[in-house]
């Protein structure tokens, strides 16, 4: 009835709130997705303040300090103390002081304060996994419409692409191409990415993870080519560009969306395992997977090198994967939008 | 005489299903058959069949949203039955269409008016302003507010967001509108307001529609001439009331019987409902002979060898038929 009554009282033009406000607002109202992201976003601070921290404590993190001598309470602390367990060969570095000011969580096997290499790390992690996913979702994002939008050929030849890189086990692909890269670097025309650089597990990581995006964007491009919107605007005359860029782009956006805390949390642990089998962060450069190599050595005297930075690991992944799970709800209440091989 | 609006002559759709690698091989749906019809300015042609008959597709053929696999398409005289997507662009705004499901035809993530504009942004040369005071005037045309412009569609009811839809399709006074199926997603009561809305703007802008039903009580409402299809064929076609009145194919029979009839007298003049049996044959796998005689009623041996032609039946009559049951009036 309100349907075809006209009122009379001049009413101002309100302006509807888009779905993108709507999300935004279920968002806002999901706690746990909140404090996820809070807890992301505190991890993340803390590794930007690693330089700060260094200079406020005063120490170097990259610089190895074996015959440094602590003084705590008054007393003398050697930083690499005499074994005093087994046969007493070899050094202890230093457990935790719990003490910011110094070696809050004690050293690694060359006098460095973990804590701050933690930091330094958190922020190689962080960064690599970051730019990791740009990667793979520009360039996933970019395969899966060309193929959903133009298909035919297109569709034939890149699908293909994707299958092969979707033949390999994630990790097995991974590996090998760092191990590759690994000594001589990668060089592509004018471009040379030397080795030990942090380009190169971010260019790994962003190439073996580009099926999981291209695959479900180019299924839903798929779909909303046969839309009836989108026949609407092949009625009007829209040019195809237009009409992918206009009216399929915004309606897998949300999908890019959800899948941007995802994807950082699995290159997250894909970054750590390769830093972990010493291929993919290089020394002296430290991320939270080096970390843990370092600590392993030490697990049964020193275990807390190794426990920070694996919790860091499943503190960050879990608060991605929480956030992620929110932002998917706020999206799209209704969507069955997932990551991985299924 | 002046020539025809649109001409279809002899217009087929097929389409591809399955992989040439499955079990099953690839399979061919005859979804348009060999169609032809005329559409003269002005009129309205009802285009009615049960779902699945394939008028939707022919309806998305006419307007070129399907290559055709056969036949010839002329609008307005020009052959654009294989234009391209690029060459027809120029023509897109004489023809029209308006979907059967406004809330999948309207873009969930642009405003209304964003809409609206769409085709003017497109095909007119003019300015923002105008722009926007030509949208704020179909507003108006269709019944919506203008201050409902900057408004998404989930927040308008089914009824409104088909008035949307109606607006964008006429933005550019089109001269040929197909109407899929406009108010089959809708509520009844919303239904006569979208169907008087129509007939309102076809007398003001003189619009020549193609409506798409299955619901022949509608389609009798606004049609001129009446086309019923079967399986991808028209099986009869003539003027609205001559057809309604005295079907002569028997699937339009069938079909006629079936809409409910509102009688003062109280069991009195009922008419005879016609049950038909069985159902609709896949169009994968179409009857030989004609496509109707495994649920014809008057079906002979004949009708399963030979299919029967679309041919003159009365004055401005056609059936497909090889008994018509009734005589040419």
């Amino acid at each position: 009835m309100s349907d075809t009554t006209l009122s009379t009282a001049p009413v101002p033009a309100r302006k509807g709130r888009g779905p993108w406000a709507r999300a935004a607002r279920r968002l806002w109202q999901n706690r746990s997705a909140m404090v996820a992201l809070g807890i992301f976003l505190l991890i993340v601070a803390a590794c930007l303040a690693a330089p700060l921290y260094a200079r406020w404590a005063g120490v170097d993190p990259f610089q190895s300090t074996l015959d440094a001598v602590l003084k705590i309470d008054g007393v003398d602390v050697p930083v690499m103390e005499q074994s005093t367990e087994g046969l007493g060969l070899g050094y202890t570095p230093l457990g935790p002081t719990w003490n910011l000011k110094h070696y809050f969580l004690g050293a690694d096997n060359q006098g460095r304060d973990v804590l701050a290499r933690m930091l330094y790390g958190g922020l190689n992690s962080l960064w690599i996994s970051a730019a990791a996913t740009v990667l793979t979702l520009i360039l996933g994002t970019a395969m899966g419409l060309a193929a959903g939008f133009f298909g035919g050929l297109t569709d034939t030849v890149l699908s293909r692409i994707l299958d092969v890189l979707w033949a390999f086990p994630i990790y097995l692909l991974a590996i090998s191409l760092s191990i590759v890269t690994l000594s001589e670097g990668l060089k592509i025309g004018p471009f040379v990415i030397e080795s030990g650089s942090l380009w190169l597990p971010v260019i790994i990581i962003g190439i073996v993870y580009i099926p999981y995006v291209a695959r479900p964007i180019r299924g839903q491009v798929l779909a909303l080519r046969q839309s009836e919107f989108v026949l609407a605007a092949i009625n009007l005359g829209v040019p195809g560009g237009r009409i992918l860029w206009r009216d399929i782009l915004p309606n897998v956006a949300t999908t890019l969306i959800v899948f941007v805390p995802l994807m950082m949390a699995l290159n997250m642990l894909t970054e750590s395992a390769l830093s972990f089998l010493s291929i993919g962060v290089q020394p002296p450069d430290a991320s939270w997977g080096t970390i843990i190599q370092d600590g392993q050595a030490l697990l049964y005297t020193r275990p807390w090198v190794a426990l920070a930075p694996g919790l860091a690991i499943a503190v960050s992944v879990m608060a991605l994967n929480v956030f992620g799970d929110g932002l998917r709800d706020a999206l799209d209440p209704r969507s069955k939008i997932r990551l991985g091989r299924d | 005489m002046n020539k025809p609006l649109l001409e279809v002559r002899g217009l087929s759709k097929r389409f591809a299903i399955g992989s040439r690698f499955s079990s099953e091989g690839r399979r061919i749906v005859h979804a348009v058959d060999n169609v032809s019809l005329t559409v003269e300015h002005g009129e309205t042609l009802g285009l009615v069949g049960e779902s699945g008959c394939g008028k939707s597709t022919l309806g998305r053929s006419i307007v070129r949203l399907y290559d055709l696999t056969g036949g010839q398409l002329l609008f307005d005289g020009q052959d654009i039955g294989t234009r391209s997507l690029k060459a027809l662009r120029p023509l897109r705004p004489r023809m029209q269409m308006v979907f059967q499901d406004p809330s999948a035809s309207l873009n969930p993530r642009r405003r209304v008016g964003d809409l609206v504009a769409e085709p003017l942004r497109l095909h007119s040369r003019m300015s923002r302003a105008e722009i926007r005071t030509r949208v704020a005037e179909l507003f108006k045309l269709v019944g919506l507010l203008p201050d409902q412009i900057e408004r998404y569609p989930h927040e308008f009811s089914g009824g409104q967001r088909q008035r949307v839809g109606i607006a964008r399709a006429i933005a550019l006074n089109p001269d040929l509108v197909v109407l899929d199926e406009p108010v089959s997603a809708l509520d009844v009561s919303v239904q006569a307001q979208i169907v008087n809305l129509l007939a309102d703007l076809q007398e003001k802008l003189g619009l020549t529609y193609i409506f798409i039903a299955h619901d022949l009580s509608v389609v009798r409402q606004v049609s001129s001439r009446i086309a019923v299809m079967y399986l991808g064929s028209i099986v009869e076609e003539g003027p609205a009331e001559a057809l309604m009145a005295a079907p002569a194919h028997p699937y339009s029979q069938a079909l006629i019987s079936a809409v409910p009839v509102v009688t003062t007298d109280a069991g009195g003049a009922r008419r005879q409902r016609i049950l038909l049996a069985g159902d609709v044959p896949s169009p994968l796998a179409p009857p030989s002979g004609c496509r109707f005689h495994p649920r014809c009623p008057v079906a002979q041996d004949r009708c399963r060898t030979d299919r029967p032609e679309l041919r003159p039946h009365g004055p401005g009559r056609r059936v497909a038929c090889h008994f018509p049951v009734t005589e040419p009036g």
